[in-house]
C-alpha cells in the first residue's frame, strides 16, 4: 500500500497531460483538404472545416495558406484559422490536376508520417485547382457542406463503380509496390455542383491519363472490385427492340486472371463473369429464350470491347492498375528481375473477356 | 470485594450480593428479587428490560417457590426445573456476564455457586425481506437482529446434522456473540481453523458490528473492496453454506458475512438460480456490462472528448461538438461536477424517509439536470453519461462493491484527463493488479478469473443449467466437489 | 516482494513468459525484417524461434541439473569471483533491457498519442503500473499477465484485417532470399523473443518443474505465431516495399480499420497495447528483483525503489529515438547470448561440477 501511495504522489507531481489536449469543440475539424503547386514552386494548401459556433454566420470555415512545404502551409494555418485546424477526421485529400501531373508522392509521404492523419481518407484529383474546387463547393448553397458533399459523392460513385476507390494507404501501397499503380477519382466543380467525372490514372505518383465513368466501371470489374452500378449501351438493329438502348445493373461479378508467357513476355487474359439485371423491356420479349441468348451474347461482346478499350487506355498511360506486374513478379520471378516493367507494361498482351448472365429482368411497357 | 477471574463465590449470601451490587449498581433496569427457599435466603438478579416477565414469574419463581424438597440440590443434580437452560456458575465474572446477557441469576446463602436461567427476551422485529436485496422469485424473508432467530431461519432450510455452529464472544466490553455456521464435510477445516485463530486474536473493546469484524479479521485495511460479502437474505446465506463457505452472524445485526468471498459473487443474486438458466445468463452478462459502464464510461467520455476526437463517428461529431461548445468548462471539469452532483442527490435520497427520498432523487436529477443544461453548465450528453453510469451502478447487487466502484471511478477520470486512453489503461492496470492481489481469508479474491479456473467459470459469466452445475466452486476449497445427486 | 507463497504453476509461467516476450516486437519487427530480408522475413522469425528454443532447452536442462535457478548457482559453477562478475553482468543486462523497452515504449506513446509530452513525465507515469505490479510479487504479476490473452486476441484482429483486406500475392516470391540474409534477419528478430531468458532466474518458485521446457517452448510458439501473422499482414496490406518506410506497420494497419461506432480504432488498440508493454516491463523488473534478492539476500521495498530509479536513469541516458532503436538491435544480440549461448556453455560446466552443486544444496 505504501508503494501505491508513493507512486501516486509521484504521478501527481508530474501530472499534466494538458499540452496535448485537443478538446473536441475547441478545434476546427478539417473534413477536406487540398494541395496545389503554384507556378513559382510553392504550394497552396486549403482546408474546409465545419464551424461549431451558434453565433457564426457561415457553416464552413475555408482557409487557404501558402508555403514551400506542406508543413509550412499547415503552420501558416495557425495565423489565420478561427480555431486550431486538426486533420484527424479528414475525409478526402484533393490534389489539383497540374500538381498530380508533377507527382504527389512527396506530399503523400508527409501526410502519412503524421499519425494523426487518417489513412482512410480519399485521394482525389480535381480538374483545375484543388483549392478552387473547395472554394466553389463552399459556395454551393443547395448542397451539403463541402466536406460531407465530396465524401458522399465519392462513396456513392465508388460503390456504383463509376470511379475507382482509393484511400491514402491504397495509393501508397500501389505507389511503392512494383507492378502496381494507383487510380484515383477525378472530380470537376462547376458553379452549382461537383461532378465525379471518372478516374485519374497514375504512373507511379504522376498522373498520366484519365478514363470516364463507364470506363471506370470496366476498370473496377477488371480489378475485381465489387460494384453495383448501371451501364447503358446502345442496341444494334439485329435485336429488334423499340428503344435503342439498354440499361442493366451489375449484381455480381467474378474475375479470373489467366496468365502465360508468350515468347518470353507475359500475357494475361482477364475473364470476368457478370450477373446483371436488365431493365426496360416488354416482359413478353424477355421470356423468349432465343432473345435472351442473343441479348446475353450481345452484352458480352459489348462489355468485352468496352473493357478492351479501357485496357488500351491504361496501358497507354503506363498505369498498371490491375496489378499484372505483381502477378508477373510472383509467377516468373527469374525473368522479372530482367524486365523493366515500366517499359514493358504498355506492350504486353492484356486481353479481356466478359461473359454476361441475365438474372432478372424488369419490364416496362 | 475485589474480583477477577479467579474470585469465587462464597457461601455467604451477603458477601456475594455486595460483590454483585458494586458492579451492577446504577445499571439500567437492574432488579433483584428476594426469596426464601427452604430456610435459605436467596436473591434473584436480572435485568428487567432483557428478561421475559412471564418466564421469571411463572417458570422460575413459580417453580422455585412451589418446591418442597431440597430444590437447590435438585438444581445442582437434576436440572428438573422447567426452564431450558440452567447453568451453574462459580465465578463472579460469570455471574455478571449472565446478568448482562439477560439471564436471571440466583444466589443462595450457604451455596458457593450461582444458577443462571436463560429467560432472555430481547426486543426484535418481525421477519421481512431486506429492503436492499429484493428478489422476484425467491423467499421474501431476511435475517433480523437476534442470533437465535437467525439460527432458526438457517436451520429451517438446512435440516441436517451436518450444519454446525461455533460461538465466539468478541469485544472486551461489548461481549458480542458471534455465530459461525458451516456445513461439516463441505467447509474446509483449514479455513475454519484460520478463521478461528483470527477471531480469537481480536482484542478490542468492541467488535460489535459485522463490518468492524470484517475489517479486523479480513486484513487489507486499505482497499475499498469488501473481502467478506454481507447479505441479509437467508436463501443466499444458505447457498453459500452449501458451497462450503462459512457464514458469520453477529448478534444484533441482520447482515451476515460469508467467508471466503470472491469478487464475482458481487454480481450474483439469489434470483439467478430461481429463474431459467438462459435468462439468468443474459441478466448476468448485463450486470458485467453495467459494471464496465459504471467504472469506465465517465473516464472514456473525458478521454475521447479531450484527446481522441477522431474516434467519434462523423455523424455524431458535429452535433456533439455543438452541444459541448456551449459549455465553458473542459470535459473533465464538466464530468466531475455532474458526477459529484449526482452523488449528492443519491446520498440525500437515502437519508430521507422513503416516499420523499425517491421523489427527491427523481426530481433532483431531472430538474437539476435540465437546469444545468439550460444554463450551459453541462452538455446534455454529459447528463446521459452520468445518468447511465449511475443506473449501471445500481444494477450491481452487492452494495459495498457498488460503492467501491463508485469511488474508483474518480481516479480513473483524473487519469483520463491527464493522459487520455493511456491514462485509463494505466489506471485499469493498477486497479486490476490491486484486485488480483487481494485475498479473502487466504483465498484469492479474483477467482475464477485470476487464477484461471475453467470449472468455476460455469457460474461466473453465464449460468449453466442446474444439471450441469454439479460441482462446487473451488474458492471455499470444499471437501466435496460434487454435489450429491438427488 | 517474493515470498514463500509466491509459487506459480506451469500455466501461469507460460502466461508470464508470453506476456513478457510480446510487446515491442509486434510493433517493430515487420519494418526491421522487410528492410533486412524482404518478403521472406517471416522465415527469419521462425529461424529465430528455433534458435531461442535451443536456448530454452539449455536453460531447462541447466536448471534441472542444478536443482535451482541457473542464476542462483553461478558462484558455485564458476567460482566466486567469476560468478559475481557474471551475476552483475546479468543484472546490468536486465537493467539495460528494461530501460530500452521503456524508452521505446515512451517513444511509441509519444508518436502515437502525445507528441508534446515530456519524456521524463511519460517515463515515470508509464513505469508506475509495472512497479506496482512487481511490488506485489511474482504470483500477482503472473496472474495479471493472464490479461495478455485477451489483449492479444483483440490485437490479433489488426493483422487479421490486414490479411483479409490485403493481397497475399505481395508476399511472393517467397523463397528468394539468401541464407545470409535470413540469418541476419533471425538475429535481428531475437529482440522480440527476449523474456525467455528469465527462466534462468526462476526455478524454485515454479510448480510443475517437469514441464519447464514445454512452458518455455509454448510461449515462444505463441509469440512466433503473432509475429509471423503481423509480418504477413503488413506485407499483404501495404505491399512488399512500403512497410520498410512505415515506422510501426502494425500501428498503421490499425489506422486503416474503421468500425461502425468507433472510427479510428487505432487509438483504442493503443490502450490495449500499453498494457501489453506494461506486462513486458514488469516481467523484466521482477526478474531483476529476483536476481538482486538471490545474490544479495535482501528482501524489502527499497531494492524495488532503487531498481526503478536506476531504470529511469538508464532510460534517460539512452537518448533519442534512433539511438534507442539501435540499442534495441544490440540488446537483441546480447539477449540471445544470455539466453542461448550462456546456458549452453554452462551446461558442461554444471555437469563437471556436479559434486560442488550437491554440497551446495546440502548446505542450504
Amino acid at each position: 500500500m505504501t508503494v501505491l501511495i508513493a507512486l501516486c504522489v509521484l504521478m501527481a507531481g508530474f501530472a499534466t497531460g494538458c499540452w496535448n489536449e485537443k478538446i473536441l469543440e475547441k478545434v476546427g475539424i478539417a473534413l477536406v483538404t487540398s494541395i496545389d503547386s503554384l507556378p513559382d514552386g510553392r504550394l497552396r494548401f486549403a482546408s474546409a472545416a465545419p464551424v461549431i459556433d451558434s453565433d457564426a454566420r457561415e457553416k464552413i470555415e475555408f482557409v487557404v495558406t501558402e508555403g514551400h512545404t506542406v508543413r509550412e502551409c499547415r503552420e501558416a494555418l495557425r495565423r489565420k484559422a478561427g480555431k486550431e485546424i486538426v486533420a484527424g477526421k479528414v475525409q478526402s485529400l484533393i490534389f489539383g490536376e497540374a500538381t498530380a501531373h508533377q507527382g504527389i508522392g512527396p506530399f503523400m509521404e508527409v501526410l502519412v508520417r503524421d499519425t494523426i492523419n487518417p489513412l482512410l481518407a480519399w485521394v482525389t484529383i480535381a480538374e483545375g485547382e484543388g483549392s478552387g474546387l473547395l472554394e466553389k463547393g463552399k459556395a454551393m448553397k443547395e448542397k451539403p457542406p463541402i466536406g460531407i458533399y465530396a465524401n458522399d459523392l465519392l462513396e456513392r460513385t465508388s460503390q456504383s463503380g463509376e470511379t475507382v476507390r482509393t484511400t491514402v494507404y491504397n495509393f501508397q501501397t500501389a505507389f511503392y509496390t512494383p507492378g502496381l499503380d494507383p487510380v484515383t477519382p477525378l472530380m470537376r466543380a462547376s458553379e452549382t455542383e461537383i461532378v465525379v467525372v471518372g478516374s485519374a490514372l497514375f504512373r507511379h505518383d504522376r498522373m498520366s491519363g484519365r478514363i470516364d465513368n463507364k470506363q471506370s466501371m470496366m476498370l473496377n470489374l477488371l480489378m475485381g472490385n465489387r460494384i453495383d452500378g448501371r451501364v447503358t449501351l446502345k442496341l444494334p438493329q439485329s435485336l429488334e427492340t423499340p428503344k435503342g438502348f439498354v440499361t442493366f445493373q451489375i449484381t455480381q461479378s467474378k474475375r479470373k486472371i489467366r496468365k502465360h508467357l508468350n515468347q518470353g513476355k507475359p500475357a494475361f487474359l482477364i475473364a470476368v463473369e457478370l450477373t446483371i439485371d436488365i431493365e426496360g423491356f416488354r416482359i413478353g420479349r424477355l421470356f423468349e429464350p432465343t432473345f435472351l441468348e442473343k441479348m446475353e451474347r450481345f452484352l458480352s461482346n459489348s462489355v468485352t470491347s468496352e473493357m478492351q478499350k479501357t485496357i488500351r487506355l491504361i496501358q497507354e498511360a503506363g498505369c498498371d492498375a490491375i496489378g499484372t506486374g505483381v502477378i508477373a513478379k510472383a509467377s516468373w520471378y527469374k525473368q522479372w528481375q530482367h524486365w523493366n516493367w515500366e517499359e514493358l507494361y504498355p506492350r504486353i498482351e492484356l486481353k479481356a473477356s466478359a461473359k454476361v448472365n441475365i438474372q432478372n429482368s424488369g419490364g416496362t411497357d | 470485594m475485589a474480583e477477577g477471574r479467579e474470585s469465587n463465590l462464597s457461601k455467604d449470601l451477603r458477601y456475594n450480593e455486595a460483590g454483585i451490587d458494586t458492579i451492577v449498581k446504577d445499571c439500567p433496569g437492574i432488579a433483584r428479587h428476594r426469596l426464601r427457599l427452604q430456610k435459605r435466603d436467596a436473591v434473584l438478579f436480572f435485568m428487567e428490560a432483557l428478561v421475559s416477565k412471564d418466564f421469571i414469574q411463572r417458570d422460575v419463581l413459580g417453580y422455585l417457590l412451589s418446591q418442597d424438597g431440597p430444590v437447590l440440590r435438585d438444581l445442582e443434580r437434576y436440572n428438573n426445573v422447567p426452564i431450558g437452560t440452567i447453568n451453574k456458575l462459580d465465578h463472579m465474572d460469570q455471574v455478571i456476564d449472565a446478568i448482562m446477557d439477560g439471564q436471571a441469576v440466583l444466589i443462595a446463602d450457604g451455596v458457593n455457586q450461582a444458577f443462571s436461567f436463560k429467560v432472555n427476551k430481547k426486543p426484535q422485529r418481525s421477519i421481512e425481506e431486506p429492503a436492499t436485496e429484493k428478489d422476484i422469485r425467491g423467499p421474501h424473508n431476511g435475517f433480523i437482529e437476534r442470533l437465535e432467530a437467525n439460527t432458526a431461519l438457517i436451520q429451517s432450510y438446512l435440516k441436517t446434522p451436518a450444519l454446525k455452529m461455533r460461538r465466539y464472544e468478541t469485544g472486551l466490553r461489548s461481549k458480542t456473540t458471534v455465530g459461525v455456521f458451516y456445513i461439516e464435510g463441505l467447509a474446509n477445516p483449514k479455513i475454519i481453523d484460520e478463521f478461528d485463530a483470527k477471531i480469537k486474536a481480536v482484542k478490542t473493546d468492541s467488535a460489535f458490528s459485522p463490518s468492524y469484524l470484517e475489517e479486523l479479521i479480513g486484513g487489507h485495511a486499505w482497499t475499498t473492496f469488501p473481502l467478506f460479502y454481507s447479505t441479509e437474505r437467508v436463501d443466499k446465506a444458505v447457498a453459500y453454506l452449501l458451497e462450503g463457505r462459512l457464514v458469520i452472524l453477529v448478534d444484533g445485526f441482520p447482515q451476515s458475512l460469508s467467508v471466503p468471498s470472491a469478487f464475482v459473487m458481487a454480481l450474483q443474486t439469489a434470483d439467478d438460480y430461481n429463474i431459467r438458466a438462459i435468462a439468468a445468463s443474459v441478466i448476468r452478462l448485463l450486470r458485467f456490462g453495467a459494471l464496465f459502464i459504471s467504472l469506465f464510461l465517465p473516464a472514456l467520455y473525458i478521454a475521447i472528448l479531450t484527446f481522441h476526437y477522431e474516434t467519434i463517428p462523423l455523424s455524431l461529431l458535429i452535433p456533439l461538438a455543438e452541444t459541448r461548445s456551449k459549455v465553458p468548462f473542459p470535459p473533465v471539469v464538466e464530468a466531475f461536477t455532474m458526477e459529484l452532483i449526482f452523488e449528492v442527490i443519491r446520498e440525500s435520497g437515502i437519508r430521507l424517509p422513503s416516499p420523499i427520498g425517491q421523489t427527491v432523487g427523481v426530481v433532483g436529477g431531472l430538474v437539476l439536470g435540465q437546469a444545468a443544461v439550460a444554463a450551459g453548465i453541462v452538455s446534455n450528453v454529459m447528463i446521459i453519461v452520468v445518468a447511465l453510469t449511475g443506473m449501471a451502478n445500481f444494477i450491481i447487487p452487492n452494495f459495498e462493491v457498488a460503492l467501491a466502484i463508485r469511488l474508483v471511478r474518480f481516479p480513473l477520470m483524473i487519469l483520463a484527463a491527464m493522459f487520455g486512453i493511456v491514462g485509463i489503461s494505466v489506471g485499469s492496470t493498477i486497479l486490476f493488479t490491486h484486485l488480483i492481489s487481494l485475498k479473502s481469508l487466504g483465498q484469492p479474491y479474483m477467482i475464477p478469473f485470476f487464477p484461471f479456473n475453467l470449472r468455476d467459470l460455469k457460474d461466473a459469466f453465464i449460468i449453466m443449467p442446474a444439471a450441469i452445475r454439479r460441482s462446487r466452486p473451488t474458492l471455499a476449497q470444499p471437501q466435496q466437489y460434487r454435489r450429491k445427486k438427488n | 516482494m517474493s515470498n514463500d507463497l509466491d509459487s506459480i504453476n506451469s500455466g501461469q509461467l507460460l502466461t508470464f513468459l508470453f506476456a513478457t516476450e510480446v510487446g515491442i516486437g509486434i510493433l517493430v519487427l515487420p519494418r526491421t525484417l522487410i528492410k533486412e530480408v524482404g518478403t521472406g522475413g517471416w522465415i527469419s522469425i521462425i529461424l529465430a524461434a528455433f534458435l531461442v528454443g535451443i536456448g530454452v532447452i539449455c536453460i531447462t536442462l541447466l536448471n534441472r541439473m542444478i536443482g535451482d535457478s541457473g542464476f542462483a548457482a553461478l558462484p558455485i559453477l564458476l567460482g566466486k569471483p567469476l560468478g559475481w562478475v557474471f551475476s552483475v553482468a546479468l543484472m546490468l543486462y536486465l537493467v539495460a533491457i528494461s530501460s530500452i523497452v521503456l524508452n521505446l515504449f515512451v517513444e511509441v506513446v509519444r508518436i502515437w498519442f502525445f507528441p508534446a509530452a515530456s519524456r521524463l513525465t511519460l517515463m515515470l507515469f508509464l513505469l508506475v503500473p509495472s512497479v506496482y505490479m512487481v511490488s506485489k510479487g511474482l504470483r500477482v504479476v503472473a496472474l495479471f499477465d493472464g490479461f495478455i490473452y485477451l489483449i492479444m486476441a483483440l490485437l490479433a484482429l489488426v493483422p487479421l484485417h490486414g490479411i483479409i483486406d490485403g493481397n497475399i500475392l505481395f508476399l511472393r516470391p517467397v523463397l528468394q532470399v539468401t541464407i545470409g540474409k535470413l540469418t541476419s534477419g533471425a538475429l535481428k528478430s531475437g529482440v522480440s523473443f527476449l523474456g525467455f531468458e528469465l527462466l534462468l532466474f526462476f526455478y524454485p518458485e515454479v510448480l510443475g518443474k517437469k514441464r519447464l521446457f514445454l512452458t518455455g517452448a509454448g510461449s515462444i510458439a505463441m509469440a512466433t505465431f503473432f509475429y509471423v501473422g503481423a509480418f504477413i499482414a503488413a506485407i499483404a496490406l501495404f505491399g512488399p516495399v512500403q512497410p520498410a518506410h512505415l515506422t510501426y506497420p502494425l500501428l498503421e494497419i490499425s489506422r486503416t480499420i474503421s468500425l461502425p461506432i468507433v472510427e479510428r480504432v487505432d487509438l483504442l488498440f493503443g490502450g490495449l497495447w500499453v498494457t501489453a508493454i506494461t506486462t513486458t516491463i514488469s516481467g523484466f523488473l521482477i526478474g531483476l528483483v529476483k536476481a538482486v534478492e538471490t545474490r544479495f539476500h535482501v528482501r524489502n521495498r527499497i531494492s524495488l525503489a532503487v531498481i526503478s530509479i536506476v531504470t529511469v536513469i538508464a532510460s534517460l541516458i539512452t537518448g533519442s529515438f534512433a539511438e534507442a532503436e539501435a540499442l534495441a538491435d544490440m540488446i537483441g544480440i546480447v539477449g540471445l547470448a544470455v539466453g542461448v549461448v550462456f546456458p549452453a556453455v554452462l551446461l558442461p560446466v554444471a555437469w563437471l561440477r556436479k559434486g560442488a552443486i550437491k554440497k551446495w544444496h546440502q548446505s542450504k
